[in-house]
């Protein structure tokens, strides 16, 4: 039996497809006497590690018992494949390259086989440069990293981010489970710095959060607590007295929950599959002078066609309760609006507002039905046009707060009267597996007095969109 | 106008909630000018703050105008400049005792238009060497003199806030008033130095007043608003030493200028406004 290499496969997204149809065999010598390798039984002996260095051994076992448990030829290739795959992702290596041979030995079985990953570890300080597209903003990110710094794919790292929008710092540590890399823990320090034109606010935010991420069966859950020092300030003398009236300084303290629920096949442009986010913060029993309970959720269902066309149904909503007596800030608020959310209107320029500046609400909704169909006449298929879609929207939501003293069913009915809605057609660019572009051309209908409506051509960029 | 006051009561200050509104109503408003002033709640207010409050309530209330005063604790980055108190007429703010004293004088409104050129250019430095020497000297006693710093300002300065931010912000306002006192050159004086300074101050605005009722003929200008705002603070403010009141009382016309305003400004309104609900423990008083 001849020298099986894997060739080191690229590092796959959710596109990827399942591991057994893509793992292939680089080369087979040819045999005399030609035997089924399937069915042909082995034993694992030993697998070997070359080029570790600072890295834990107990870390490395979790990752590749399964190899062990391997009982025949493919199946071995298979499940060093996915120890390969469990490697990079504990971000620690550079390489990962696997190597299958035969036992030799004075107690190699004749069926016994060697299993050797050749890793190439990372560098123990490791700086990036990156650009970053959010919604509707970009921004340029320096980036200091310190994996693996104790052995066991703990990571600290400090980025820099400059932006059209904010300017931000923060250092961050953190540190998987070994054995699970799925249920990890963070440390973050950060200051951050916003300007929101559409309220005429300033707003800087010095704080530290904990993180705890586990998965339970499908979901994916996360626990925080977060203290944040915030400031708040007009961007302009010309601001309006409501935004005035929140300058100043205010401290929260905050616990809070996600839960997230994603079988799609991607993050952008999903085929299939439907994404499922419930979030809830608490905030004021563990310190601060915010006190509040805020409840928001995400919900997204795609479902593909005949032909190459997707059907995309989504629906937002959330809802903020001041306890207490003190009135909701305007940072913790809901926006409503803009090329990421109800098309045809401007950037979060939907609901109460005061001398044309936008202050949020305390509870909203918003939906969203898409048709996605690949570009008319199909320019550049199997290669760059099928990057683009067209798309046919409509968008509809509100947003309205919750101080004027009714009880549910009022909350209910002020949220179903006075709709804003849009509809409209456009084009969706798809960067990578992060990000997107669109442009539409949109129709907004059901608007309100004070709402800023952005009919006709509306550009778009994000992560994010409804 | 408003203006913002708060509570006395220190302890209480942080439940007991930051915004009180206090309206004080005036005898008749004469132009339909509604303003608001806004000011830190007495409790959490230094000295400095205090007394700012006071000349522009006294500068208003001699304009006749009617004055609507909240309390906020974020007063202070409320404001355009940063300095407290402010007034908020319709759509305006502004801040400080030179802006206002200008925009109320475009409403029409003014007390020194009695007054010639020379005596407005001598109320002009009278009001410069007050700001120069009692503000600073207000300002120092409190933020550069350890024991008052800590018994006093600090906990004043940060009780709206829950820790750590009462000490962060604190710290932070100490090192910026620090900062000025190093730029202006007054961080190497000393106690005694400054209280000469004061003593001097209130030495040549006793010798101004002399035995008239007001600073200028028989009315009252700018000036004495700025006056009694500070020597009134000065009188009545707790703090560790009484020295620096005690350099006012030296002067006797001084403590009756003083308490001639208190009696004809604030006395009679607050008679008037018997009926509110604010506390009056919130009220202090020369005539005790």
């Amino acid at each position: 039996m001849g020298t099986q290499s894997l060739e080191p496969l690229p590092m796959s997204g959710p596109d990827f497809g399942a591991l057994g149809e893509e793992a292939e065999l680089v080369e087979v010598e040819p045999e005399t006497k030609q035997e089924i390798l399937e069915n042909k039984d082995v034993v694992v002996q030993h697998v070997h590690f070359d080029g570790l260095g600072r890295t834990k051994d107990d870390i490395i076992m979790y990752e590749i018992s399964d190899v062990f448990k391997a009982k025949n030829l493919i199946d071995v290739m298979r499940k060093s494949h996915e120890a390969r795959e469990k490697l990079l992702r504990l971000g620690i290596f550079r390489q990962v390259e696997v190597l299958i041979d035969t036992c030799q030995g004075d107690d190699a079985l004749p069926n016994g086989l060697d299993v050797t990953f050749e890793v190439t570890e990372l560098r123990r300080l490791t700086g990036s440069y990156n650009t970053m597209v959010g919604n509707n903003e970009g921004s340029m990110v320096l980036g200091l990293k310190f994996p693996n710094l104790f052995g066991r794919a703990e990571k600290v790292t400090f980025q820099f981010s400059y932006g059209t929008k904010e300017t931000s710092y923060g250092l961050s540590f953190f540190k998987p489970q070994p054995g699970n890399f799925e249920r990890n823990f963070s440390v973050n320090l950060y200051k951050v710095t916003g300007q929101f034109p559409w309220s005429s606010l300033r707003e800087t935010d010095r704080g530290i959060s904990t993180e705890l991420n586990f998965p339970i069966w499908k979901t994916n859950h996360t626990l925080k607590w977060e203290g944040v020092w915030r400031e708040l300030g007009c961007l302009a003398r010309t601001a309006s007295f409501s935004v005035r009236e929140e300058s100043g300084h205010s401290l929260k303290s905050s616990l809070s929950h996600a839960m997230v629920i994603d079988s799609r096949n991607s993050t952008i442009l999903p085929k299939r599959g439907a994404l499922l986010k419930i979030n809830q913060e608490l905030a004021g029993y563990t310190g601060g002078d915010m006190r509040f309970l805020k409840e928001d959720f995400e919900f997204q269902l795609n479902k593909q066609l005949l032909w190459d066309l997707v059907f995309s149904a989504s629906l937002w909503g959330g809802m903020l309760v001041p306890i207490g007596d003190k009135p909701s800030s305007i940072a913790d608020r809901f926006y409503l609006g803009g090329p990421t959310s109800v098309r045809g209107f401007s950037m979060y320029s939907i609901g109460p507002q005061n001398e044309g500046d936008y202050l949020g609400g305390d509870a909203y909704w918003a939906g969203g039905l898409h048709l996605y169909t690949p570009l008319p006449f199909r320019p550049g298929r199997g290669g760059f046009g099928d990057l683009f879609r067209t798309h046919f929207f409509l968008n509809a939501g509100n947003l309205c707060n919750l101080n004027y003293g009714g009880g549910p069913r009022a909350h209910l009915q002020k949220l179903a009267e006075y709709i804003r809605w849009s509809y409209g057609a456009g084009i969706v660019l798809r960067l990578g597996n992060i990000a997107r572009l669109e442009l539409n051309y949109c129709f907004p209908m059901g608007v309100q007095s004070g709402d800023r409506i952005c009919d006709g051509v509306q550009f778009g960029a994000g992560i994010r969109f409804l | 106008m408003w203006r913002y006051l708060g509570e006395r009561d220190l302890s209480n200050a942080w439940s007991a909630g930051k915004v009180k509104e206090r309206i004080v109503q005036f005898k008749k408003w004469v132009m339909g000018l509604s303003v608001r002033t806004i000011t830190r709640p007495k409790a959490f207010q230094k000295p400095g703050h205090l007394c700012l409050h006071l000349l522009q309530m006294a500068f208003l209330q001699m304009c006749n105008l009617p004055v609507r005063v909240v309390c906020r604790a974020n007063a202070e980055y409320m404001s355009p400049s940063g300095k407290v108190p402010f007034i908020h007429v319709g759509n305006q703010v502004v801040s400080e005792l030179g802006p206002i004293v200008q925009f109320v004088k475009a409403k029409g409104h003014s007390l020194s238009d009695g007054l010639d050129e020379v005596q407005k250019a001598e109320m002009k430095a009278y009001m410069e060497l007050v700001n120069n020497m009692l503000l600073t000297a207000e300002l120092y006693l409190q933020w550069c003199d350890d024991v008052t710093v800590e018994e006093i300002t600090h906990p004043r300065y940060g009780s709206p806030y829950p820790w750590p931010l009462n000490r962060i912000l604190a710290y932070q306002k100490q090192w910026e008033i620090r900062r000025k006192m190093k730029a202006i050159g007054w961080a190497g004086k000393s106690l005694e130095q400054v209280l000469e300074d004061v003593d001097q101050c209130c030495q040549a605005l006793s010798q101004r007043l002399g035995t008239q009722p007001y600073f200028f003929n028989k009315q009252p200008t700018e000036l004495d608003a700025l006056v009694f705002g500070h020597l009134f603070t000065i009188l009545t403010t707790q703090l560790t030493t009484d020295e620096l009141s005690e350099k006012v009382k030296n002067y006797g016309n001084l403590t009756a200028f003083c308490r001639r305003i208190e009696q004809q400004y604030f006395e009679g309104h607050d008679k008037d406004n018997s009926g509110t609900a604010a506390p009056r423990s919130a009220k202090r008083s020369l005539l005790r």
